[in-house]
Order: structure tokens, then C-alpha cells, then sequence
């Protein structure tokens, strides 16, 4: 079946592709979901996943749509500094490795990551944490449904609300069935597929535009690209890495799977998670070098390996980088979906509202939760504002301005709750100011660097002892079962 | 002999033929207007698909060298072109070719940048450039670039320290 001018695929096909795919998916997450009948099943797994389904899982969700579309859109913007910026957010899952261990030792009933910031530095700083913790998940899963309608477009033609509508709603579906489980399970798939998929792209395209070609027209065409003072693209290097750090150090994401993998697992499995993901972003990165170099338009910048990728390599391309992405992002939408539950069933319903909810209750509503949260990404999605990095990186400095709060909290006894809260506070402040002064590049570093020099000037100037015992008290859903 | 004129059906004959002479006049009236009306038409249409697209934006200014140019005509593909004017003069280079109203550009040194666009019609004929468009790409100053990036290096390492010497002592 022939695409249509300007398409890489028959919008038949994509259709065809993506009504496949939800069935794989609903499916998988039907047979997982068996699994997770009680609440913990259903918010961490039965805290028994071991190190293939944690390395996985850890693996597939840092994998996103962010990392197939985005890593490109860095090299086509930034060169190949750009690229090496993005490969950096690898970091963030080497450097959980062992705050991973810290936390299943210090927490090991725990379930989210305001749970702990709540009993280390107490309310205040557990509604500021909450707060910008939540404003980036919703952006996160923002930019991953938008990628996903885009992808159906560009690909195939499909009109961009209802690509992204059937995404999101196929990731809503197997997250609602089985919770963790189910997303663990799918995860592992995922995980394969990617990598199998992008082995595949890589050899092919290098293949098609070898590297000094490559090399050759960026040196003719887009000198900045190959520059080593490109001045951007050395401010995105380490903005790029703080903000992949304060990714995962806060959300509840990667907190969520430390609590679900067995004992002993976590620093591992994320070690390795690690090792896996880097390549991916690096294949990216030479789909978005090539554009310019085999004369492939460009018209949105977040859409160009999928572009460069059908166009090397004809439909089949297409189909392999259609596969690819839609498994990114359904791996990373779901995660988020299920973290987001566990943050809001643990944190707001079971702490604060209904304290003495039943486990069969509280999983009713983390299922409510999991839809709300989608339906309310499904909105913001609709006016498909900006590209994917202005999305994402609007929260840039929001998550890395928590980088310290949760290091100093896991670490050190003497950090007071109120440097904490005026770290977040101000490096966020501080950070967006940057983002509009001078450019998103920027403002990750500004909230990292601010939130640290608080959160050690406070803790310097502290005389606080904290009991870290406190952290694992008052498992009050232990007493309540 | 009896007058023609009186025969049965003549005054309907003789009708028809001077309605047919006092219509002849009206169908070549017709037959012309339609003639010049659709050549008017269709060079109306012509003149409206090969009219040059027009930028959204006629002046663009960028700091890291990328951009993306937007603009508004018909045509089945587009083929946008790009001149450095500043420093250097340099000859103009095709840098889009696509069936999207818009093209980004990276990788663009200090300078000012003048690019055209032009649409391709039906028959496959590309129509005329269009106005152009003013590009002004100025870097950040380095100065500000190694204060965040050292800034960034120095928290980057002292995170790493951290985590690093406080996960060797920490004892639960």
C-alpha cells in the first residue's frame, strides 16, 4: 500500500499498526494484571520484581518518546554536542543505583517518594515537593501523548487528536487492569523491542549515510553543528545532566520500582538499566546529524528521526521506527500513569483523606486516579502547544531544584526541613527565571545550583539531628490491614 | 394558387425562424462572455497558485542558530533557499525541500541570513520566490556560556562527591 505524498505510510497502515499493537498491549496487561489484585500488587508489584524485570523496566521507561524523538531533535539542534548532552541523562539512572539501596533500606514499607519527603522534612516541603512534583509528571506525560500524536501524523497522516487520543487511552487501559504488574510486565517487552529495533535502524542507517558523508555536508552546511564552542550546546551539557538527575532522584517513578524490586536488586538493576539505555540516545543522535547531510526537510525538529529513518530505509523504516516509538512511549506513559496513581492513592487519599480506607477502597481509587490523571493530559494535549523540548523542559528546573532536597534528606542527619523547602522554592524560581532570560539550555543548571548552594548553607548552619529510624515509623497502612 | 403565408403551420415556421436570427446574436453574446469569464478565471487561478508564498514572520532572530521558518500559499512542495548576507556574502543554498509549510534550520554561524521560499503548482513548475525573510543569528556571549557551563560542572561533581563518599559511609 503506497503512502500519500508527504507520507511515509498509508494512514491504513498506521492504523492498522497502532490497533495491533493496543491489542499486544491490553492484552499483556490483562494476563499481568492477574497479578495484582491486592494494593501492593497493584502500587509496588508485591516488592518482589526481580533483576531482569527491574533492568528492564528501568531501562524501557527512560527510554521515551523524549529519548527516540528528542535525543535527535538535540543533535539536529545543538550538533554533536548536543547528542552527548542527551546520553548524559544515563547518569541519572547509574547515580540511583545506590540511592535505590538507600531508600529500600531506610523505607522498606514505603511506596512513594513524598512519603518520604513528608516524614524527613514534614508538611510544608512535602506540598512544595508535591506540587512540582506533579506540574512535571503532567508535563512529562504531556510531551510523551503529544509524541505520540505526532508520530501517528508524520508517519502516517492520522489527524494528530486522534493519534494521540488512541495512545493515551490503549496506555490507560493495561495500566488500569494491572497497575504495576502490568506495566513491569510490559515494560520487559518493551525493553526488547527497543533495543532489537534500534540495532536494526542503527546498522541500516550507517549503512545509508555513512559518517564521514555525514561529517562532510555538516562541515558545508551547519558549521555550528560540529563546533566545540557552539556556546548553547555547552550550556545544555550539564544542564541536560542535572536535569535527567532531578528527574529520577524525585519522581515517584523510579521511587515506585525501588520499592517494588526485591531486596538487594535495586542498585543493580539500575546499574545496568544504565548500560543498556546509553546507546539509545546515541543512535538517535545520528538520525538527527544525517537529516541535513542527505538533504531531508526538516519541518518540526521533535519529528525528524522518524522522517530520516523512512526516508533511509522506505517503509519498512517507518514500520521499524513506528514500533519503536509507539513501545517508548507506551513504556513511559505508563510508568508515569501508575506513579502518579501511587503518588495521589498514598499521599493525598490514604494520608490525608480517607486515613482509614480499606485496601479494596484504596485500589478502586488508585484505578479513578490512573483514568483522571489521563483525561486531564488529555486536555492539555489538545492544543499541541510547543514542541516536545519546550514541553519537557519547562519543569527543567523544577526537578532539578530537588536534586539536593532528596540527596541531603537520604544522607545527611543535619539538613533542615526549611533549607529544603526554600531549595525547591528558590531554584525553581530562580531556574525559569533563566529559562525566559536566556533559554531552557540554562535553567536546569540555575535550579541546581541554587537548590544546592541552599540546601548546604542551611545544612552548614544547622544543628538538627534526624533519627533516620523515623523513616521507616508509622506504616500506618500496616497497622490499618 | 394559394398564399404560402396561409398555408396551415407557415406563421409557426416563419416564427421560429426569426426567433432563431433574434438569437443568435444573444448565444454569441453568451458564448464570448463565458469565453472571457473563464479565461479570466483560470488566469485568476493560475496567477493564484503560482503566487509566491509569503512568510509568517519577515525578520527572525535566533541564539543558537536554529530556527523554523513558517509561511502561508498553496502548492503541492516547497523549496526553501538560504544566503548568508553577513558576514561574508555567500551564494544562495537550497536547505528545504518538503510538502510542509515550514522549515527548520540549524547550525547557523553568527551573521545575518536572508531566506526565500517558493512553491511548486500541479504540473510539477515551481512558481517565483517569495519575499525574503531576515535571519539574525547572534550566539551567546562566551562569557555568560563558561560561567553556566563551569557552574553546571562544578555542581555536576559535587553531586557525584556526595552521593559517591556519603553512600560509602552511610550505615542504616
Amino acid at each position: 500500500m503506497n503512502a500519500p505524498p508527504g507520507l511515509l505510510l498509508a494512514p491504513e497502515v498506521g492504523w492498522a499498526l497502532l490497533g495491533a499493537f493496543s491489542v499486544l498491549w491490553i492484552g499483556l496487561g490483562r494476563f499481568w494484571g492477574r497479578r495484582a489484585k491486592s494494593l501492593d500488587g497493584y502500587m509496588v508489584a508485591n516488592r518482589n520484581v526481580g533483576l531482569a524485570l527491574g533492568t528492564a523496566t528501568a531501562m524501557a521507561t527512560w527510554v521515551t518518546s523524549n529519548t527516540t524523538m528528542l535525543a535527535p531533535q538535540f543533535a539536529l539542534e545543538l550538533g554533536v554536542w548536543g547528542a552527548l548532552a542527551y546520553s548524559t541523562a544515563s547518569l541519572g539512572l547509574f547515580l540511583f543505583a545506590p540511592l535505590a539501596k538507600r531508600i529500600r533500606q531506610l523505607m522498606p514499607h514505603g511506596y512513594t517518594s513524598g512519603e518520604f519527603i513528608e516524614r524527613r522534612y514534614g508538611g510544608t516541603a512535602w506540598l512544595v515537593f508535591v506540587t512540582l512534583s506533579m506540574f512535571y509528571a503532567l508535563t512529562w506525560l504531556v510531551s510523551m501523548s503529544m509524541a505520540g500524536g505526532l508520530l501517528l501524523e508524520a508517519l502516517a497522516g492520522v489527524p494528530y487528536v486522534y493519534g494521540m487520543t488512541a495512545v493515551l487511552a490503549v496506555c490507560t487501559a493495561y495500566t488500569v487492569f494491572g497497575g504495576l504488574v502490568a506495566v513491569i510486565g510490559t515494560d520487559f517487552v518493551q525493553s526488547v523491542i527497543i533495543l532489537i529495533g534500534l540495532t536494526v535502524v542503527a546498522i541500516l542507517a550507517v549503512i545509508a549515510a555513512p559518517i564521514a558523508e555525514v561529517h562532510a555536508a555538516l562541515s558545508a552546511e551547519r558549521p555550528m553543528l560540529l563546533d566545540v564552542l557552539f556556546p548553547a550546546a555547552l550550556m545544555a551539557l550539564f544542564n541536560n545532566l542535572l536535569f535527567g538527575l532531578g528527574e529520577v532522584f524525585h519522581s515517584n517513578v523510579w521511587w515506585s520500582r525501588a520499592f517494588a524490586m526485591r531486596d538487594g536488586i535495586g542498585a543493580r538493576a539500575y546499574t545496568l538499566a544504565g548500560v543498556a539505555w546509553l546507546p539509545v540516545p546515541v543512535v538517535g543522535g545520528f538520525l538527527g546529524l544525517a537529516a541535513p547531510a542527505l538533504g531531508i526537510g526538516v519541518s518540526r525538529p521533535d519529528m525528524v528521526a522518524p522522517i530520516v529513518a523512512g526516508h533511509l530505509l522506505g517503509q519498512a523504516g517507518a514500520v521499524i521506527v513506528f514500533v519503536i516509538v509507539f513501545a517508548s512511549i507506551a513504556s513511559s506513559i505508563d510508568s508515569l500513569l501508575a506513579a502518579t496513581s501511587d503518588l495521589v492513592t498514598n499521599d493525598i487519599i490514604h494520608r490525608r483523606l480517607r486515613r482509614h480506607a480499606s485496601d479494596a477502597t484504596l485500589r478502586r481509587m488508585a484505578t479513578a486516579v490512573v483514568v483522571g490523571t489521563a483525561v486531564v493530559a488529555w486536555v492539555a494535549c489538545l492544543p499541541n502547544i510547543g514542541n516536545l523540548a519546550t514541553v519537557l523542559f519547562f519543569a527543567g528546573p523544577m526537578v532539578a531544584s530537588m536534586i539536593w532536597p532528596i540527596l541531603a534528606g537520604l544522607y545527611w542527619r543535619r539538613t533542615p526541613a526549611w533549607a529544603a523547602t526554600a531549595g525547591m522554592l528558590a531554584g525553581s524560581s530562580l531556574g525559569l527565571l533563566v529559562y525566559f532570560e536566556i533559554g531552557w539550555y540554562a535553567a536546569s543548571t540555575t535550579g541546581a545550583i541554587v537548590s544546592a548552594l541552599v540546601v548546604i548553607g542551611g545544612t552548614l548552619a544547622s544543628r538538627e539531628r534526624f533519627d533516620f529510624a523515623r523513616l521507616s515509623d508509622g506504616d500506618e497502612r500496616e497497622a490499618v490491614a | 394558387m394559394t398564399d404560402p403565408s396561409r398555408q396551415p403551420g407557415a406563421f409557426a415556421r416563419q416564427y421560429r425562424r426569426h426567433r432563431s436570427l433574434r438569437a443568435w446574436p444573444l448565444a454569441a453574446f453568451a458564448v464570448a462572455t463565458a469565453v472571457v469569464l473563464g479565461t479570466t478565471l483560470a488566469w485568476a487561478a493560475r496567477a493564484r497558485a503560482t503566487e509566491p508564498p509569503q512568510f509568517e514572520a519577515t525578520e527572525v532572530a535566533t541564539q543558537n542558530g536554529s530556527l523554523t521558518l513558517k509561511w502561508t500559499g498553496s502548492g503541492d512542495a516547497f523549496e526553501v533557499s538560504l544566503q548568508s548576507r553577513r558576514p561574508t556574502a555567500e551564494p544562495a543554498r537550497v536547505v528545504y525541500r518538503g510538502h510542509a509549510p515550514a522549515a527548520h534550520i540549524s547550525g547557523l554561524r553568527n551573521g545575518e541570513y536572508a531566506a526565500v521560499v517558493r512553491a511548486r503548482s500541479g504540473d510539477g513548475a515551481f512558481g517565483d520566490w517569495s519575499a525574503p525573510a531576515t535571519i539574525a543569528v547572534a550566539h551567546h556571549d562566551m562569557q555568560t556560556v563558561w560561567w553556566l557551563f563551569g557552574a553546571g560542572l562544578l555542581c555536576v561533581v559535587a553531586t557525584v562527591g556526595t552521593l559517591i563518599v556519603s553512600a560509602r559511609r552511610s550505615h542504616v
